[in-house]
């Protein structure tokens, strides 16, 4: 009899126990899912933005386009026989209200399926937002979400934001995963650093550093990476453009050097040689001298020769030497161009000030914020440039 | 036939004299598990708060201070190798000492244990099962934990060790994958403290996260070669501490000082910037959770246990399944009392920061008057002679 009660009780409890387990009050169908890919935000200039969360809502408003993925027509590796199926795979919903997380209430509203941003993988925000409003409110929807994940894309587009997430190439079927593969291949190309959702806003945070972002223009169709947008806080306040963007990366340590660039040939003034970086690397040495920050940055870059417009030149170490010291002239030149800008602009996007809180707290607890940093960036820091390249191959041709 | 054998050890441990058969590598393993726990997620966020790139030394100095409380339990093991902590917390103290001590201990173990499910219900609340009621996770994980909590202190070791490896190398793992994105400049300076009272405090919640090392005075009665149980307690402790110090440092590294403030959870928030490089697994954050339910089963548990051993002594009970029952609606209540999310960690904060008097001290208290004890002993036979 006891043992009867026991085992009944037992089956009551892995009963109850399993119906618990399941999690039935979130089960969700996968088609059932409205799955955005990406998100556009455009500042909304025509009409005033309509808001559903209450008149308290303060923001200047957004617009927000959302590119969704129809549940089937996703095409999931190669499309075999080449069918000619014409259909988009995606749709494209847009929505404004006073904050972000008004409009995508109203976004909603518009779509049967419950929003889901798991599988976002990129944000496009509007260069007039980045430069006005900035970026603080409209990136807390994102950070409170656990769907956002932290290696999305976070880019600023100049002109509409709507029209880069439309620009559908033949590439690739689904507009978005185009996007993010421009942007990866940027990446390994060396073309701009890696700044994923996660680190800008590690940077943002920080106080001794200013994040950047990649800039990016859509046009009819086709997509422009043209270079980073630089910020003063979560406020744009610039961009650099794809030259510039070297001297940026070989201040912050990129490893992968992307950029040709051409130099005179020694002898021939009318004449030049092209080299590209393949790997750099940068040491960054801070001193304090009379209580002001004093940095000494080397760079050191390994190259190969890419084109000579003459072939009166033997290969020679000599050769190989002088266009290395060019090189490094050359390099140096757009360096200095480049934090004079900044200095200019009283923004430090390499993120010196990371090293003066890291090895002179003592000092930085004088300076701790970043407008303060920025003063003494602009006016006090002393920055000595030491510029190494080593010419290391130059092709098939022997001259 | 296993049923006679739990019979007959139960009744062999009415006698003082206790089979002898977990291992110094089980005890070390087993305590590696149960110090583990749900204190994983937003430990670097607080340590942070107080005392910034300070942080990673503050928690080895917490481990250290762990170690060293580790050892005088070890040493009290090794000085009463046939009896549990409270049986000999009863011989020290005396019966009516001993017993408030013992209930406030059962009681702050429970307290624990509860703070930990509800910590548990809402990280999965807020980032898995965002519309399953807390109530029901916090349900589920307690069933889980009271049903095991049943089970003979053997069992109970093996289940902590086998779980040791589905903790620690997954953990492992997402730390590795994350390491490319850190900075070393984020973890400097080492060691700048500008106010001691919040390395203090930052030391002290760290080793609260420790505080299920007292289940090692349950243990080591039952191991093979009691005096051999330093060995253990400090792998098992080691081993959790470097576990505690990697993830500080990931976090830190990989974030920054700043960042951390702004993420309630920077463990997870780690795991969600870890990517394999292999195409068909993008995010890793599912996975580091599951883990991580595993890590916060093997810390309830442990809790669940000390704290019921505990009422079964206080109360003189003939084991301590019955407790594991009655205590359940207690528990469960407890952990649906904090009123929010912020209120909870407030909680937490505070329930750590003091309750570490109370855990660490225990053990501090009864090697003293172990000591005392013999000391006088010695002068009394010297008298005599």
């Amino acid at each position: 009899m006891r043992k009867w009660i026991r085992s009944s009780a037992l089956i009551a409890v892995l009963v109850g126990g399993a119906s618990l387990l399941t999690g039935c009050w979130d089960r969700l169908e996968i088609e059932e899912r409205g799955t955005i890919l990406g998100i556009a935000i455009d500042p909304v200039n025509d009409e005033p933005p309509k808001n559903i969360t209450g008149p308290h809502a303060r923001g200047v408003g957004y617009r927000i386009s959302a590119q969704i993925a129809i549940p089937g027509r996703i095409p999931l590796g190669p499309t075999a026989g080449g069918g000619g199926k014409t259909e988009q795979p995606v749709w494209i919903l847009s929505a404004t209200g006073k904050t972000v997380d008004d409009a995508m209430e109203r976004l909603q509203e518009d779509l049967a399926d419950r929003i889901f941003i798991g599988q976002m993988r990129i944000i496009i925000v509007n260069e007039q937002i980045a430069r006005t409003t900035g970026m603080l409110a409209l990136q807390d929807y994102f950070r409170r979400n656990a769907e956002t994940r932290r290696l999305i894309w976070m880019i600023i587009s100049h002109g509409d934001a709507k029209q880069v997430l439309q620009a559908s190439p033949k590439l690739e079927r689904v507009p978005t995963l185009y996007l993010v593969g421009t942007m990866e291949h940027a990446v390994t190309l060396g073309k701009i650093p890696n700044v994923f959702l996660g680190n800008y806003w590690s940077t943002l945070s920080s106080f001794g550093r200013e994040p950047i972002l990649p800039f990016i223009t859509g046009e009819d169709n086709r997509i422009y990476l043209d270079g980073l947008a630089l910020f003063h806080g979560d406020k744009m306040v610039g961009t650099l453009n794809t030259l510039q963007v070297a001297p940026y990366m070989e201040l912050t340590n990129q490893k992968q050097a992307g950029y040709g660039y051409s130099v005179p040939l020694p002898d021939e003034p009318n004449q030049s040689a092209t080299l590209k970086g393949t790997i750099r690397h940068t040491i960054i040495k801070l001193k304090m001298k009379q209580n002001k920050p004093f940095f000494d940055i080397y760079v050191i870059i390994n190259g190969n020769v890419h084109e000579l417009t003459s072939s009166r030149h033997q290969l020679s170490s000599t050769l190989m030497e002088k266009l290395s010291i060019e090189s490094a002239q050359f390099l140096q030149d757009g360096q200095v161009k480049f934090i004079k800008r900044m200095k200019r602009l009283g923004i430090d996007p390499i993120g010196l000030g990371e090293y003066v809180r890291a090895q002179y707290p003592v000092y930085w607890s004088h300076i701790e914020t970043r407008n303060r940093w920025d003063q003494v960036f602009a006016k006090d820091a002393t920055i000595r440039l030491h510029n190494t390249f080593n010419v290391v191959r130059s092709g098939l041709a022997p001259h | 036939m296993t049923d006679q054998r739990n019979n007959s050890s139960q009744s062999m441990k009415q006698e003082s004299e206790k089979p002898k058969e977990a291992s110094v590598i089980q005890l070390a393993m087993s305590i590696g598990t149960a110090i583990i726990g749900v204190g994983l997620l937003a430990f670097p966020r607080i340590t942070v708060n107080y005392v910034m790139t300070a942080a990673p030394a503050a928690t080895a100095m917490a481990v250290l201070f762990v170690l060293g409380i580790g050892i005088l339990v070890a040493y009290l093991g090794s000085q009463y190798p046939q009896l549990t902590m409270f049986e000999y917390g009863d011989q020290l103290l005396g019966k009516w000492v001993g017993c408030i001590i013992h209930a406030l201990l059962s009681f702050y173990y429970l307290e624990l244990a509860a703070l930990a499910t509800r910590e548990f219900g809402e990280v999965v609340v807020t980032s898995v099962l965002q519309r399953t009621p807390v109530e029901v996770t916090v349900l589920t994980m307690l069933i889980l934990a009271a049903i095991a909590s049943r089970n003979n202190v053997f069992v109970v070791i093996r289940i902590l060790t086998y779980y040791m490896p589905w903790v620690y190398f997954p953990v492992i793992v997402i730390v590795l994958l994350t390491l490319k994105g850190g900075n070393e400049l984020n973890l400097q300076p080492w060691f700048h403290i500008t106010h001691p009272m919040s390395l203090l405090k930052a030391v002290l919640t760290i080793s609260a996260l420790f505080q299920n090392i007292l289940i090692a005075g349950m243990f080591i009665p039952y191991m093979i070669h009691p005096e051999r149980a330093w060995k253990g307690i400090l792998i098992g402790v080691g081993g959790a501490g470097s576990l505690y110090v990697i993830l500080m440092l990931a976090t830190l590294g990989v974030f920054g000082t700043e960042e951390i403030k702004h993420i309630l959870w920077p463990t997870l928030d780690l795991a969600k910037t870890a990517s394999l490089p292999v195409f068909f697994i993008e995010r890793l954050d599912p996975i580091f959770v599951a883990v991580w339910v595993t890590a916060v089963f093997t810390g309830i548990l442990s809790s669940y246990y000390c704290s019921i051993r505990g009422m079964a002594h206080v109360f003189q009970l003939y084991d301590h399944r019955s407790m594991s029952i009655f205590i359940f609606p207690v528990i469960f209540v407890m952990s649906l009392l904090p009123k929010n999310i912020a209120n909870l960690y407030t909680i937490v904060e505070i329930v750590g920061q003091f309750g570490i008097i109370l855990t660490m001290g225990y053990p501090v208290l009864l090697v003293l008057i172990h000591l005392l004890k013999k000391v006088l002993k010695k002068k009394k036979v010297l008298r005599h002679a």
